[in-house]
């Protein structure tokens, strides 16, 4: 299923066909890549000189010479760039014409900005009847926050998802948060965006324009697993601990260990059943362990729960003893759930992954296959992989569609007809 | 008008524990008619995750767990039993959309393979969600959240450099995993509403974790930046000097960083993000134009970038003296971005933007009382999507969805009671009076 090409009557992508105008200041550029990936035609409209985020690193410096954003090539790979200064009207005339021909206007600007650049809910309406235009902002188009700025670390921040990251409180040292890194206040948001947005073409109106707003704070104020039910049903304030879930304990038994190797292991010990803990036996005995839990007191899950910190300090132990991938085999081969805590340049080597076809040779930057971390769902026919090699599959360079895409006055029909094909 | 775009679309749940029903929690959301399958003797085990007193053999008690699960409704049979086997199938005709998250092998070894399902439903999405994936050397490997994370690089990549991987203090990958799952649905079902074929989606969530730091793993690949030095993982700033590794957040700028303040406990903290030349002046001025700040040393981004231990000493020392609301609206006012630490109670208790989109909201559970439920955040045209109040208490919508969704007759209903094929023989059946589905 992961490596064969789906039969030809299934390989269009489900958003072939879709036509989509970005504006992105910054907050919306994740969602135009998922629909980019679910095959929409996405149109980057740029400001002169070219989005801010092309500035973003780390770089790569390309066989042509020039530095490259990494995550501007990753987050915009395939779609195309017109550049306009909506400030002279006959440029905004041709973003007109641009949101005349699409289904979905992304707007990424910021609370109130597209507004007032005329493009008001009547107005996007009249130009186009049935658009989906989707904004996402740092608080949302209306509300008491509403134009405050905001960074993916604060955005984390006063969403919780860093109070109850980070590390525990050791030797008196407080406990330190920790906002976790890969710009995830963008992901979350986005895909709640990128959900609601393609629900909607499912389902679109014949008339007017549905608004989606969707604000980064509390797109993350959501999605924080437990920690909001903690407080509302059991009335208890997380403490942080490393690598683990927060919880009310101060000091509870630990789930990552050092290993011999100065490398990490996840070892899971939340769901300690009578057969895991036969085989966590198992692993020491294997290896001649010696740990002394076939004592009575180790029995049954409930004894075990009270004396949690005497197995953690053992699977320690063991630990320390032996390399981080050792144990990650070991345990996977009894069914154990740990992991070794892999760096991110073991992950890009991971031979599971690349057996998966998860890792794509794609042109990611001009003349340059690059192995592509892909897609998160597989069985999806993706508009980028199996394009022909026609299709663009690097980001664009600044405006580089702008003649193509709006060169010279044209009546509104034969724009719409240019924009589609 | 109310944004219900997935109103007549039949999901078929399967899912356990968080990151599966998540998904379908958010399908719910949007509209879509979720059915909730379990048999009591192996019920979802988020039935017992906790927050509100759970009590051994009761199922519906688990606050989280009515959070995770707010919208759907709850279908009970035996899927290893000829009379349980025969239901899903007849369900699976009438869905749209099976979602599980069971290890690869359980659905298949009940006798459902994907093409056993497309013989039954020649149009069906079928998505799993799992740990490794259903292909692959290591599918078979077994996964929480906490794993997954490990296994995908997401765990390494965040915390200081120097001290072990801080990773997250939640299963970031299982409420992540459930939204690219739902995203998955979505996009499938364009594809199914254009009379397409069916499709298997197969969803991993070390995958997804892959997919959450691409940039990184790009990174590595064309650079071949080596992450294990002393510089990462990059802690809670924006850059580290340049040439050096990259605090992978897409942002430049310093201060950028999460500064002490006088309130009192453990989340006393004021984030602070200064990326520009004026946002620094403007910085300056509201901390009092202090002496320290007009040294060249701190005149430029870069340099700024370069001297940032010194720096955020100095920046910490001024938020020390005030509290973090406190610094929030004094640093917003100025137009400079900032935003307190804020716990679960401070988001429940203090969030005025919150409260204003009605993004936690109250409803009414019929065995937990009124509480506030995690809404899925967004304003269509102006209005928020509201929750349904409707959770699946084990057991007490089968006979409804036996009835109207697949038409069976009150005798054919009484006759799956007696051969015990909806509830088992000695368990005892909750009394679901004085409850509404």
């Amino acid at each position: 299923m992961t490596t064969a090409r789906p039969d030809p009557q299934a390989a269009d992508p489900p958003l072939a066909g879709v036509v989509v105008v970005e504006l992105d200041a910054g907050y919306i550029s994740y969602v135009g890549k998922i629909l980019t990936d679910f095959g929409a035609r996405v149109i980057k409209v740029e400001p002169p000189g070219g989005d801010e985020q092309r500035q973003a690193t780390p770089v790569y410096r390309g066989q042509d010479g020039n530095e490259h954003s990494i995550p501007f090539a990753y987050y915009n790979a395939g779609k195309e760039s017109v550049t306009l200064d909506l400030a002279d009207p006959g440029q905004a005339a041709s973003l007109d014409r641009l949101i005349g021909a699409a289904d979905v206007l992304l707007d990424g600007l910021g609370a109130g900005v597209a507004q007032s650049l005329g493009l008001t809910r009547e107005r996007l309406g009249a130009l186009r009847p049935g658009l989906i235009h989707a904004s996402v902002s740092p608080f949302g188009q209306t509300g008491p926050w509403r134009g405050h700025r905001t960074s993916d670390m604060i955005a984390l921040t006063l969403g919780g998802v860093t109070a109850q990251s980070g590390y525990d409180s050791v030797n008196g040292r407080p406990s330190q948060p920790i906002s976790p890194t890969g710009g995830q206040s963008r992901h979350i948001v986005g895909l709640l965006a990128g959900i609601a947005v393609v629900a909607a073409l499912a389902d679109r109106p014949a008339t007017g324009v549905l608004s989606l707003d969707l604000s980064m704070h509390d797109a993350v104020a959501v999605s924080t697993e437990s920690y909001v039910s903690m407080w509302e049903f059991g009335r208890i304030e997380g403490f942080r601990h490393t690598a683990q879930h927060a919880n009310g304990e101060f000091t509870p038994p630990a789930w990552q260990f050092r290993c011999a190797d100065g490398g990490y292991v996840c070892a899971l010990t939340l769901y300690l059943t009578d057969r895991r803990f036969r085989a966590l036996i198992d692993l020491f005995d294997t290896h001649g362990f010696e740990h002394g839990l076939d004592d009575d007191r180790y029995a049954t899950v409930s004894q075990r729960q009270q004396v949690m910190h005497e197995i953690v300090d053992t699977i320690a132990a063991f630990c320390r003893q032996h390399p981080a991938q050792f144990v990650f085999d070991q345990a996977q081969q009894r069914q154990l759930p740990w992991s070794k805590v892999r760096s991110p340049d073991e992950v890009a080597a991971d031979a599971h992954l690349h057996a998966r076809g998860f890792y794509q040779p794609l042109e990611l930057f001009p003349g340059e296959q690059v192995q592509w971390p892909g897609l998160p769902w597989q069985g999806l026919p993706s508009a980028l992989l199996d394009a022909g090699p026609a299709r663009r599959t690097r980001a664009p360079q600044p405006g580089e569609d702008t003649e193509r895409l709006t060169g010279g006055p044209a009546p509104a029909a034969d724009d719409h007809q240019r924009v589609h094909e | 008008m109310t944004f219900s775009p997935l109103a007549g679309t039949k999901v078929l749940d399967f899912s356990w524990n968080v990151a599966g029903p998540t998904a379908t929690k958010v399908l719910a959301a949007l509209g879509a008619n979720v059915v909730k399958v379990e048999w009591p003797a192996r019920a979802d085990p988020g039935r017992a995750l906790g927050f509100s007193p759970f009590q051994e053999g009761v199922f519906d008690s688990s606050g989280f767990f009515s959070s995770v699960n707010v919208g759907k409704r709850s279908f009970t049979t035996d899927p290893t039993t000829g009379a349980g086997h025969a239901l899903v199938d007849k369900l699976l005709a009438w869905s749209d959309v099976i979602v599980e998250s069971y290890s690869p092998r359980v659905m298949s070894g009940w006798g459902w393979t994907f093409q056993r399902m497309t013989e039954i439903n020649p149009g069906i999405i079928y998505l799993s969600v799992s740990g490794f994936g259903h292909t692959g050397p290591e599918s078979s490997f077994v996964t929480y959240g906490p794993t997954a994370q490990a296994a995908s690089g997401v765990t390494a990549a965040s915390g200081e450099p120097g001290l072990p991987p801080a990773g997250y203090g939640y299963s970031y990958l299982d409420v992540i995993t459930g939204y690219q799952a739902a995203l998955a649905v979505v996009a499938a079902r364009l594809k199914q509403l254009r009379g397409g074929p069916a499709q298997r989606l197969d969803v991993s969530q070390v995958e997804v974790g892959a997919a959450m730091i691409g940039p990184v793993l790009l990174d590595c690949n064309l650079n071949g930046t080596a992450l294990t030095g002393e510089q990462f993982p990059p802690g809670n700033r924006a850059q580290w000097p340049r040439g050096t590794v990259d605090g992978y957040r897409y942002e430049t700028g310093a201060p950028y960083n999460l500064y002490p303040t006088n309130d009192p406990g453990h989340d006393c903290y004021c984030a602070i993000s200064v990326m520009s030349e004026q946002e620094w002046h403007r910085l300056r001025s509201v901390m009092g134009d202090p002496e320290w700040a007009a040294d060249p040393k701190y005149e430029t981004q870069d340099a700024r970038i370069r001297n940032q231990n010194e720096l955020d000493m100095h920046v910490g020392e001024w938020t020390r003296r005030h509290g973090k609301y406190e610094l929030m609206a004094m640093l917003r006012a100025a137009g400079v971005r900032a935003g307190a630490l804020q716990t679960g109670r401070d988001r429940l208790e203090n969030d005025e933007a919150l409260r204003d989109h009605d993004v936690f909201q109250w409803l009414t559970h019929d065995l937990l009382g009124d509480h506030r439920y995690e809404s899925v955040p967004m304003l269509a045209d102006g209005e928020p999507l509201a929750l349904r109040p409707c959770w699946p208490i084990l057991g007490r919508d089968t006979e409804t969805i036996l009835r109207d969704e697949l038409g069976l007759s009150p005798d054919e209903i009484e006759e799956l009671h007696r051969n015990g094929a909806i509830w088992p023989a000695g368990l005892a059946r909750p009394s679901y009076e004085g409850t509404q589905s």
